[in-house]
């Protein structure tokens, strides 16, 4: 788990100092959730820039400091939905992905291929990739998931289970040697 | 599987989390379930969750992010704007008794001036910082109020006076400069001499009490100068007592930031 709350810890937000401390520890976490979001790297800066300026702004809205890496990452996401209301991307989705019949063996993280999840994610429609980012990146459950976006949560559950078979199926066939 | 499960198992983040999306108690009462058919494949998905968190991680940062993200930061300070900061607004009624209360205050002053006029060194050196002390904790910031003609008097434009009546010395006077500076006055029945703390060094300003005073409303003599900035106003009831103000070697006054005596540097 690589981008867990590690400084439970932390000083108070309150001063140019805290905020140096929230960009050494959480800019990669940011900058990757961006990245896998947006699906490439000028969008990715682009929203870890707009994230931090925000942070700074309101910054004194940050009480507990333990929960620093999810308030960052929910920025993030905001940031990225508006960018999507912008261009007039609807999170409605008509995809018939399906779920696969047996659960394929899992493989080590090392196995999966860097540039074949990126290629998974990105195809994905926003819908299913907003909801499957939350659940990977803010380790929110789907109750949350619902809550943030306001959607149903049987709609969330859907969403989240076929994308997540869909996103191993494709790994799987990935890793399948030639 | 059945779908219903097929979906508990993928978004469960755990067993405890999975047994409360299937409601357990439904669960087992379902002919031909028991818990050994879903352990395998949830297991199954734990470990891939885990594996594909790992990899979305896994991103390789641009170049200098941080540094960005720093000077972009350091050239977006944020202002905030709290109540107390913002600029106090004086209607007309409010500017009206304010400046009956100046002229109040300047006719009081003046009166105090001409009719209570006694030997310079009644009051100690000792006396005086001790006001000085107290008279700085005193000053109600919520007291002031306009005072624009006294840079008619002295050569600092003074923007406020407040006046108020610490329980250890009744006559005191405090003015503000703006920013720059604060002034308390160490009262010797009708002598003064203001202490002004400054920021910095007022423009041509001299370094050393004139030797000629100037003449102030109510007939008082007053001389500006000014040390390791702090401005000195000294307010003599008479010339001659401003002639031996400038003929006191000791030190006359006190504040804590420097000295008013009549060999000042």
């Amino acid at each position: 788990m690589a981008f867990r709350p590690q400084d439970h810890s932390a000083p108070s937000p309150n001063t140019a100092f805290e905020l140096e401390a929230l960009v050494s520890q959480y800019s990669r976490a940011v900058y990757a959730y961006g990245f896998r979001l947006s699906g490439n790297a000028v969008d990715a800066e682009d929203l870890t820039q707009q994230t931090f300026l925000l942070a700074q702004q309101k910054l004194h809205q940050l009480r507990d400091t333990s929960r620093a890496r999810s308030w960052l990452l929910a920025i993030v996401r905001n940031c990225f939905l508006q960018e999507l209301k912008k261009r007039r991307v609807s999170l409605e989705s008509d995809s018939d992905l399906q779920m696969e019949d047996d659960i394929p063996d899992p493989v080590a993280s090392a196995e999966i291929d860097q540039e074949q999840i990126h290629q998974c994610i990105a195809e994905l429609a926003p819908a299913f990739r907003i909801v499957l980012l939350m659940y990977y990146f803010e380790q929110a459950s789907y109750k949350e998931i619902a809550a943030q976006l306001d959607l149903p949560v049987g709609t969330v559950m859907s969403r989240l289970a076929r994308a997540k078979s869909q996103l191993r199926q494709k790994l799987t066939a990935a890793n399948v040697p030639e | 599987m059945d779908r219903k499960i097929r979906i508990a198992i993928e978004v469960a983040r755990n067993e405890q989390d999975l047994h409360q999306i299937l409601g357990l108690d439904n669960f087992a009462a379902t002919p031909g379930q028991d818990a050994t058919d879903y352990q395998g494949p949830f297991d199954r998905i734990q470990t891939w969750d885990a594996a594909i968190e790992s990899s979305l991680a896994n991103v390789e940062l641009p170049s200098n992010l941080q540094a960005k993200l720093r000077n972009s930061l350091s050239q977006s300070q944020p202002t905030l704007v709290t109540p107390a900061d913002k600029p106090k607004r004086f209607n007309r009624r409010q500017l009206l008794a304010a400046g009956g209360i100046a002229a109040s205050l300047l006719t009081g002053y003046s009166w105090y001036l001409v009719s209570r006029r006694t030997d310079w060194n009644s009051v100690t050196e000792n006396q005086l910082a001790h006001w000085g002390r107290l008279q700085r904790q005193s000053v109600d910031k919520n007291a002031w109020i306009p005072f624009a003609q006294a840079e008619q008097d002295v050569t600092v434009p003074i923007k406020r006076v407040t006046s108020s009546a610490p329980q250890y010395y009744q006559q005191f006077h405090a003015a503000d400069f703006g920013c720059t500076a604060h002034a308390f006055l160490f009262s010797g029945n009708d002598n003064y001499v203001f202490a002004l703390e400054a920021q910095q060094a007022v423009p041509k300003l001299a370094s050393s009490p004139p030797t000629q005073p100037r003449r102030a409303s109510g007939g008082s003599a007053t001389g500006v100068w000014q040390s390791q900035n702090v401005v000195y106003v000294a307010v003599m009831g008479r010339t001659s007592d401003y002639r031996h103000l400038l003929n006191t070697t000791s030190t006359i006054a006190s504040t804590g930031y420097g000295e008013c005596s009549r060999n000042v540097s």
